[in-house]
């Protein structure tokens, strides 16, 4: 088999060939280049009232997140699971000491993700509220609206809660290359009686106006000193009044395990990562031993942690898709009980609390009395929210409350002595934002840990 | 005339190829006008033909390759029978190069005329010296001698046979300097990482690019793996396929493979036919598998509180630092190890299996290669007969096989090659390969059902689940990982001498994986009181995960090489070349929680889900080097330069230029040079040259994520997020790396060494910058912003120590040092978590913690918090990749070449484990010995301690250990059987029966866990959930028709 001869002579052109080859290679780069990425959507895709809807549904989605957490696999832990670690509500049961429960921060340790989603919520609340303005439905408009309004309020006055003061927030100036603006306490209750009044002025539902009057009205208890107290509470009474006893709203979970799970029932009630606890460190709640048909733990079946603690069964959120209360007309009457408590009212102080066990047939037969001294109605007042309120992201607010307003010890109300892991209990009192927040260029450090 | 015509010819080649335009005027239209130059016709080809064999035995030389001197491009390689044909031969006086791994290359000249055909045979002797190799390079086949840089060559064809191989990384393990194996899980089917001169990428794959026989390879993970162990793609090419392994270690060499070859190159040369008749080779192989190493038993200390100094009645753990603390009595303490327990011990030895058969041969039409095998191993996991018979009461039935044995393998390879002659002076190759494998494995890792975690945290005495944390073995081998893996390449180059200076080639080729991952576990199987994988109880623990993936992989090549001897003592070599690549990989997923009972895929399933990812590449660049041969081929100067685009540059990026140039001197040659008598010869090289490394598809983009949400009502719609703002800027990383060395052959072949010096620096380190959390789009941006260096030295030396008839004793030493360093961050603020930690100034991946100093303050034996004292801030413990490693190898030839025997020692020096298993048992389950026992060594005490103390930051600073060890890695003993035996009995041509045994033993080593090479981490070192590398004994026959 010889090659034609005809061709040999030709040889001297293949120079020219190879050039041309490589020249059309060249010219067809773009060709050669082009790939498609159909897993993702550009942002430009986005600016429709479909987009805005999408948006919406981001932004409800993510505020239930930032709440009640999310399974394992997707993380985070919502601000009722970690709040509840650093508080009395929950232990560890994972492998090693956990920072956060153990009440010694590592802002490099698990669990940082829930300083994520205080970003993730807040900006994409404010993004969807943006777009939906830009792109409104044809109907419910305003409403979806107003419950971004209101979702934003509780974002600000749930991170004033239990952050420290002095963080970093989204200001919204640009949403390509994000900058943050430092806000204190104060600052972030201030928004978020903004946008309690913005949901409020907008709200074409009674649910949702409940949902902002109970959570304005947070906000104004929050942000009182000692002196405004009682004022503070006056105006929040007064504020969810119309706010009915059986009023409820809740974040909502998904069946799946893709979707959005609440967050304790993955991590402690279903992988035991954490786990019931009573009277941790010392002073905290007897949430077992109690028997409290508001707080369901089966202490008579106790069941080994992922690093074998012993914890009781935690039955509070029994199924991935068990909703989390976010403000409810307990909340309410608590509020009431509390502003008759600061009035020195103590006989509707007593009857506020019992009209709230009355919805319960099991409280109902056993009101509570008068304890008889200013400081066991405090503790009365806030074993009752503790109770009422376990595990929806309220006590570690109360505890700060607690030192902050009526000047208890931080000592005498978080949980304090020897840890049960070893070692013991540190001395934080609020949550910090995640190492990774410092390679913000705007914020290096909180402004104080204080309660 | 024709001189002056040829030179003008290669003058102008470069600007013409370059400037991809016509260069005016008379010369250049002289040459490619026929009718205006009819004087400078090429003269017609002619044929050589020849034999080459050994010089000392007179046998043939198999695989040897023939080149003609100054024009690379045309050659040939001996058949079975030294045999070769050269085609396309100008005419006239030439110079062949005969050449052979193992043998000092010799030449021959040989004078040709139009249409003729001449003969020259050549004799080999045999030697240590390896200028002469030929080693495959971006730009093709080219001289050892040629290169500036160290190409490492290890000859597979002849390890496969007799040495206990099954992948790759055994055949690279401890055999190359600078070339660091790192051991992955100890599982069949497991696959170990590599790294060639360290770590260079914070963020990207620190995996070299693999290229086999000029098509990119895919070696990187099985995507969609939910098994925890890793296992990489690479390990499917079957060793017994492979002629020979260039490693090109870094980017000096491997500027021309351009974007992907920063981490450097590995290039696979398969076997190839040769003409002559067929030839047979069969072999069959058996063996054990286990695990070889001894695990420690659970320890319990019982006791009671202590209430106002009276022991309560409970019974509770007492801890040795509890009971020096007074806040508990012990009163007992209890021992147990279901690693060894009869009803949990759930090893037992393996049974491997191989058998294959190649032929090879080829007319004037086709030379061919074909081969198939079939292994099968049945893997070191069983379940325990307890279990067996339990699980048989409970279901009824008796477990399946993959719950009994759930780490086994069935492979299949088969490939072909073949090389057809389009003409005398082009040829057409073809290979193609395919290969169907199915994989179990164990359900293990750091899942806290799994296996590891289940026997490590147990508690120390036989519980209700006999002595295991939650979980039966029974049933945590129940859940099942398989990976099932087809995989076919194919690839087909012409390869065209049009005329004597001018060759070129066409290279097209495809790698297809279509695989399937899956775990699952059917209703009322499996784990159910640990926390599963992922079904819960309301699913009933039933469920299945599965990923199908399909995974293509294109490479297109055109090159042309002009090589020209400019006069004697001057030649030139000119290439200029285009490739595209193109990566595309279809991955479906598909998840199905509370499976009806006999469903098996998510079909069937109560609860289900579906998501789709798709990831592709592109990579055009096109690249022109210029070679230079000086001083009669003693000095070569090379220079080149490519320049790539890929699709995941940000959009404001353009071309990435990789230049390189090296120098090659054979100094020895020199009439000037003053050669000690014992110096055979000696050659100095430098290197100086860049490659990259992509950003991954999606990193320069901005976009959103569409994620669902539930809403009231139970069901989910779509959202959007921010998921990324990306990075128009983003351009890949890209590596410098400096090289100089030697090599020096003494005391006539007996004694060679190989001594390089390289400095990588790898700038434009794509780095994922954490975007502060409070902006909320997504946790990072993709930056090019941190420097990584990598600077060391590498030595091989071998020494036939010992050369006569009864005994032959040959050594072979290769070592290196490596200084890694993470030099610059830009302004991002790295996280500081706890034990691997990556820190300007230091090696990435490093280990850091609180120091502390402790002291038995009470003197009663025991550490407890306050006897320690922290230090006021972390500090560096040290790498996580080995810093010195070394192979030696000795081989020994017995009775005239009868009998073989070859062993492998395995160093790694100077790196720590943070020893996850160590903090697990000892803190987190509590049930180590140091913690239960008392008389426990301090040391050991306090890294408890203080890993379990808040006040002490929980510091595992104690915890970690030095990671040094030498393991006996290989012992093969190789028999030939007589050749009359083979003829009579077996009708064959020669037979060797083979006995080898692979990671044999630990010499020596600190570690104190399982295995000092137990390491999951592909950037790290930590041994969680673990096995260690398997222990495999073979026998194997080897014979040849």
């Amino acid at each position: 088999m010889t090659f034609p001869r005809r061709l040999r002579g030709a040889a001297g052109v293949l120079p020219i060939v190879a050039v041309v080859a490589l020249g059309a290679c060249d010219a067809a780069k773009d060709a050669l280049l082009e790939v498609s990425t159909p897993d993702i959507v550009t942002t430009e895709k986005a600016q429709s009232v479909a987009g805005a809807q999408s948006f919406y549904t981001a932004g409800v989605g993510e505020f239930s997140r930032f709440v009640g957490g999310d399974r394992g696999g997707n993380s985070p832990l919502g601000l009722n699971l970690t709040g509840g670690l650093l508080a009395d509500e929950l232990i560890s049961a994972r492998t090693g000491t956990e920072p956060v429960d153990n009440r010694a921060i590592n802002p490099n340790s698990f669990p940082i993700n829930t300083w994520d989603q205080v970003g993730n919520t807040y900006t994409r609340l404010v993004r969807a509220a943006r777009l939906l303005a830009k792109f409104p439905p044809a109907t419910g408009g305003p409403a979806q609206l107003a419950l971004l309004h209101a979702m934003e309020g509780y974002t600000l006055a749930i991170t004033a809660e239990d952050y420290c003061n002095g963080i970093p927030i989204w200001d919204g100036k640009s949403e390509d290359q994000p900058t943050t603006a430092t806000y204190s306490t104060d600052q972030l209750n201030a928004m978020a009686i903004a946008q309690f009044d913005s949901a409020i002025a907008m709200s074409t539902s009674t649910a949702t106006t409940n949902l902002a009057l109970v959570g304005k009205a947070r906000v104004l208890i929050n942000q009182a000193k000692p002196a405004t107290l009682a004022s503070a509470l006056a105006a929040a009474a007064t504020l969810v009044a119309p706010v009915p006893a059986g009023f409820l709203f809740t974040t909502t979970f998904a069946t799946s395990s893709s979707g959005i799970n609440n967050g304790v029932y993955d991590w402690a009630n279903a992988t035991r990562n954490f786990g019931a606890v009573n009277r941790e460190g010392i002073n905290g709640l007897d949430y077992v031993t109690a028997k409290d048909p508001r707080v369901l733990i089966d202490g008579t079946k106790v069941q080994a942690g992922q690093d074998g603690t012993p914890v009781p069964t935690l039955n509070q959120y029994t199924k991935p898709d068990a909703n989390v209360t976010v403000a409810s007309g307990i909340e309410a009457l608590l509020m009431k009980a509390e502003s008759q408590l600061a009035a020195g009212n103590s006989a509707a102080f007593i009857a506020a609390l019992n009209e709230a066990r009355a919805t319960n047939a099991i409280l109902a037969a056993s009101p509570l009395t008068d304890p008889g001294t200013a400081a066991g109605r405090v503790d009365l007042l806030f074993r009752e929210r503790g109770f009422w309120m376990y595990l929806t992201a309220h006590r570690l607010g109360d505890l700060r409350r607690l030192v902050r307003q009526y000047g208890r010890g931080t000592e005498t109300v978080y949980p304090t002595g020897a840890y049960f892991k070893g070692g013991s209990y540190g001395t934080d009192v609020a949550l910090v934002p995640s190492q990774t927040e410092t390679n913000n260029p705007d914020w290096k450090a909180c402004t104080d840990k204080n309660p | 005339m024709r001189k002056a015509g040829v030179r003008v010819r290669t003058v102008w080649l470069l600007p013409l190829l370059v400037a991809g335009s016509a260069v005016p005027g008379s010369a250049g239209a002289a040459v490619v006008s026929g009718a205006r130059a009819p004087h400078v016709a090429p003269r017609l080809a002619a044929v050589v033909r020849g034999r080459v064999t050994d010089r000392e035995s007179g046998q043939p030389v198999p695989s040897a390759q023939v080149v003609v001197v100054g024009s690379l491009n045309i050659g040939a390689i001996t058949n079975a029978n030294g045999d070769y044909v050269l085609r396309g031969v100008s005419a006239g006086a030439v110079v062949l190069r005969i050449s052979r791994i193992g043998y000092e290359p010799t030449r021959v000249s040989v004078t040709t005329v139009d249409n003729g055909e001449a003969v020259a045979n050549a004799t080999l002797s045999r030697a240590a010296a390896r200028l002469e190799d030929v080693v495959t390079t971006a730009t093709g086949d080219q001289s050892r001698r040629s290169l500036g840089n160290v190409v490492a060559t290890v000859n597979a064809d002849s390890l496969a046979k007799t040495a206990p191989i099954k992948s790759i990384q055994d055949v690279l393990q401890a055999r190359t300097a600078g070339v660091q194996v790192i051991q992955g899980q100890g599982v069949v089917g497991g696959s170990p990482k590599i790294r060639i001169r360290g770590n260079s990428s914070l963020s990207l794959s620190n995996e070299p690019l693999v290229v086999v026989d000029g098509i990119r390879f895919d070696g990187g993970g099985e995507q969609g793996n939910t098994s925890g162990i890793t296992i990489n793609r690479l390990s499917t090419i079957d060793p017994e396929t492979i002629e020979s392994l260039d490693i090109i270690k870094g980017p000096s060499a491997a500027a021309l493979y351009g974007t992907a070859a920063a981490n450097g190159v590995i290039v696979v040369k398969t076997k190839r036919g040769s003409t002559g008749a067929p030839r047979w080779s069969t072999f069959a192989e058996g063996g054990i598998s286990q695990i070889p190493a001894t695990y420690p038993a659970n320890f319990r200390s019982f006791g009671r509180n202590l209430v106002n100094g009276v022991p309560s009645a409970a019974p509770v753990q007492c801890t040795i630092t509890n009971a020096s603390l007074k806040s508990c009595v012990i009163d007992s303490l209890s021992v147990y190890n279901p690693w060894t327990a009869a009803e949990t011990n759930p090893f037992a030895n393996g049974a491997s299996g191989n058998v294959g058969v190649q032929v090879s041969g080829g007319t004037e039409a086709v030379k061919y290669f074909v081969s198939a095998d079939r292994q099968g191993d049945s893997g070191p996991y069983r379940m325990p007969d307890f279990e067996i018979a339990r699980i048989t009461d409970i279901r009824g039935t008796a477990p399946r096989e993959e719950q009994i044995t759930p780490n086994h393998l069935r492979q299949t390879s088969v490939r072909g090659s073949f090389t057809f002659p389009l003409a005398s002076n082009a040829t057409l190759d073809i290979s193609t390969s395919y290969q169907d494998r199915d994989l179990f494995t164990p359900f293990d890792g750091t899942f806290f059902a799994g296996l590891s975690n289940q026997l490590f945290s147990a508690p120390g005495f036989k519980n209700a689940t006999n002595g295991t944390a939650r979980e039966f073995v029974g049933d945590i081998f129940s859940v099942t990982n398989r990976l099932t893996n087809e995989r076919f390449t194919g690839n087909g180059s012409i390869n065209w001498t049009p005329i004597a200076w001018l060759h070129l080639t066409g290279e097209g080729g495809l790698d297809n994986s279509n695989a399937n991952n899956s775990q699952y576990q059917y209703p009322g199987e499996g784990t159910n009181k640990a926390a599963a994988w992922g079904p819960n109880a309301a699913q009933n623990y039933s469920g299945i995960d599965i990923y199908k993936t399909n995974t293509l992989q294109y490479t297109a090549t055109l090159r042309a090489a002009a090589t020209r001897q400019l006069s004697s003592s001057i030649g030139t070599q000119t290439t200029v070349g285009a490739q595209w690549f193109r990566t595309a990989s279809d991955q479906l997923f598909g998840e199905g929680y509370g499976l009806g009972v006999g469903a098996t895929t998510p079909t069937a399933a109560s609860q289900r889900l579906a998501s789709t990812t798709t990831t592709q590449n592109a990579t055009y660049g096109y690249y022109v080097q210029e070679q230079l041969s000086l001083r009669g081929e003693k000095l070569f100067i090379t220079g080149s330069a490519r320049t790539d685009l890929n699709s995941s540059f940000g959009r404001n990026v353009g071309n990435t230029v990789y230049p390189s140039a090296n120098a090659s001197y054979v100094i020895s040659e020199e009439s000037w040079f003053r050669k000690p008598a014992i110096v055979d010869q000696l050659r100095l090289r430098a290197t100086m040259g860049q490659a990259g490394l992509q950003p991954s598809t999606t990193a320069a983009l901005a976009f959103l994520s569409p994620l669902t949400y539930p809403i009231s009502g139970g069901s989910e719609i779509a959202g959007l997020t921010i998921a990324s703002i990306g990075n128009a800027a983003l351009r890949p990383e890209v590596t410098t790396e400096v090289e100089s060395g030697f090599d020096l052959a003494m005391l006539k072949g007996r004694l060679n060494v190989e001594f390089t010096y390289f400095n990588k620096s790898s700038r434009d380190q794509i780095f994922a910058r954490p975007l502060p959390p409070s902006y909320g789009v997504g946790g990072t941006q993709t930056v090019n912003i941190a420097r990584v260096t990598n600077k060391g030295v590498e030595l091989t030396f071998d020494a036939q120590l010992l050369q006569t008839r009864m005994l032959a004793w040959g050594l072979r030493f290769n070592g290196s040092h490596l200084a890694n360093k993470l030099v610059d961050v830009g302004d991002v603020v790295l996280p500081a978590p706890q034990a691997t930690r990556n820190v300007v100034g230091y090696p990435l991946f490093g280990l850091w913690d609180r120091p502390y100093t402790f002291s038995d303050a009470n003197a009663d034996g025991v550490i407890t918090p306050n006897e320690i004292t922290l230090a006021s801030a972390d500090a560096y413990k040290g790498s996580t990749l080995p810093e010195y490693e070394a192979g030696l190898s000795n081989s020994f030839q017995l009775f005239n070449n009868k009998i073989s025997i070859n062993t492998l020692l395995d160093y790694r020096g100077k790196f720590w484990n943070s020893y996850r298993i160590g903090l697990n048992r000892c803190v987190s389950s509590k049930n180590c010995e140091t913690v239960n026992k008392p008389g426990s060594s301090l040391e050991d005490q306090a890294a408890a301690v203080a890993a379990g103390t808040a006040a002490l930051n929980n510091t595992q600073w104690g915890l970690f250990q030095k990671n040094d060890f030498i393991k006996l890695r290989e012992i093969s003993v190789a028999g030939n059987v007589p050749d009359h035996f083979v003829g009579r009995y077996l009708r064959g041509r020669s037979a060797q029966v083979v006995l080898s045994g692979r990671n044999l033993a630990t010499l020596w080593t600190r570690y104190p866990g399982i295995d000092p090479e137990a390491n999951r981490l592909a950037n790290g070192n930590d041994d969680l959930g673990t096995p260690p590398a398997l222990r495999t004994y073979n026998v194997r026959l080897n014979l040849a028709f």
